[in-house]
């Protein structure tokens, strides 16, 4: 027979695996979520920590089949306001770079095959008709703005981003599909 | 029959144009879909992630090659402006020099400025004398230029006979 302070203290532990299976689970997506909205890892990781703080605290009011959906939905509103508060504050940064990526914490296998991915990416973009490279260029690695690349190629807005969704078609067809 | 591929293509757009800050997309409108549909979320979370490491290797081997290439344009303009100006200035003297040269250690004196010049051919080294001189308003008619290059042959015969007994 359990008495009801361990019965209790049983309850906790296996509420506390629980969530802790959720985090290990969840919580790299909902970082990469969460910075979709802030643009930053450090705001993104505050949001993530503060969603499964609530999470522990209304755990036992949300039905199993609805907390992975909860978390998501959670992060997304405490990455708003994060976003909300920063706007009020300072402006955003949008970009796509040197922020620390979640790539950082992986492990060195991890690392090597994003590397051999980046290999397998320099020949796709090598691949690419030009005026496709160079919007990419001018988007990803020199960070301009759709609207200034439209302005400086002398193009129209429609053109530079259909360039652009035609690269990415094709330079996503050499990443992995559970990537995608 | 192949509506969905194509939804999905659609859909990864969409996240792509969000992500990529995309001016003509509803932002706020997209972020509402966002929290109303978990599939989308988990793609945008997904679409982060793969479109960082197209970012990174756009940039790896552009960022190289640019940064090169600026650098050794810059170097060989900075390179070939020095050179010229030098070039300009010595054959300037040089061929004044000559004109008023009269024994071999004159000539074997401007010959020596020569060997600044021994990549340069005849016709590049009359070319930047006849440059030089028309900046001088002076001696820029063909009669110059003749005698010009009569004595930028004489002072490289000269040159290159000197370096020829050095090294025998």
């Amino acid at each position: 027979m359990n008495s009801p302070d361990r019965t209790g203290g049983s309850k906790a532990n296996l509420i506390s695996k629980e969530i802790s299976a959720l985090h290990d689970e969840c919580s790299e997506q909902l970082t990469r979520l969460a910075w979709a909205i802030v643009r930053d890892w450090g705001l993104a990781a505050d949001a993530v920590q503060e969603t499964f703080a609530l999470f522990a605290q209304k755990y036992d009011s949300i039905e199993a089949e609805h907390r992975r959906g909860w978390l998501f939905k959670t992060v997304q509103f405490q990455a708003l306001n994060q976003r909300r508060s920063q706007l009020r504050s300072s402006q955003l940064v949008d970009r796509l770079r040197e922020e620390p990526t979640p790539y950082s914490t992986r492990s060195p296998s991890a690392n090597q095959e994003q590397n051999e991915q980046i290999e397998q990416l320099h020949r796709a973009i090598d691949d690419l008709p030009l005026e496709q490279r160079q919007v990419v260029q001018m988007r990803l690695a020199e960070e301009r703005g759709f609207a200034e690349i439209a302005e400086q190629l002398n193009l129209p807005l429609g053109t530079v981003l259909s360039r652009m969704r035609l690269a990415l078609e094709k330079l996503r067809r050499n990443l992995p599909t559970d990537e995608l | 029959m192949n509506s969905k591929p194509a939804n999905n293509q659609n859909l990864q757009w969409d996240v792509d144009r969000y992500l990529l800050s995309d001016p003509s997309l509803d932002r706020d409108a997209f972020e509402q879909r966002m929290l109303e549909d978990l599939e989308l979320a988990e793609l945008v979370a997904a679409s982060v992630t793969n479109l960082q490491v197209i970012a990174s290797a756009v940039r790896q081997p552009e960022t190289v090659s640019a940064v090169s290439f600026s650098t050794t344009k810059s170097q060989q303009k900075t390179y070939w402006a020095m050179l010229v100006t030098a070039a300009a200035v010595l054959l300037t003297v040089s061929v004044w020099q000559l004109r008023s040269a009269t024994n071999d250690d004159q000539l074997s004196q401007i010959a020596d400025n020569w060997v600044a010049f021994e990549g340069l051919t005849t016709g590049e080294a009359l070319e930047l004398i006849a440059n030089e001189e028309q900046s001088l308003e002076n001696h820029a008619d063909a009669e110059s230029n003749e005698q010009a290059d009569w004595l930028v042959e004489a002072a490289r015969e000269f040159y290159l006979a000197k370096n020829e007994g050095a090294a025998g």
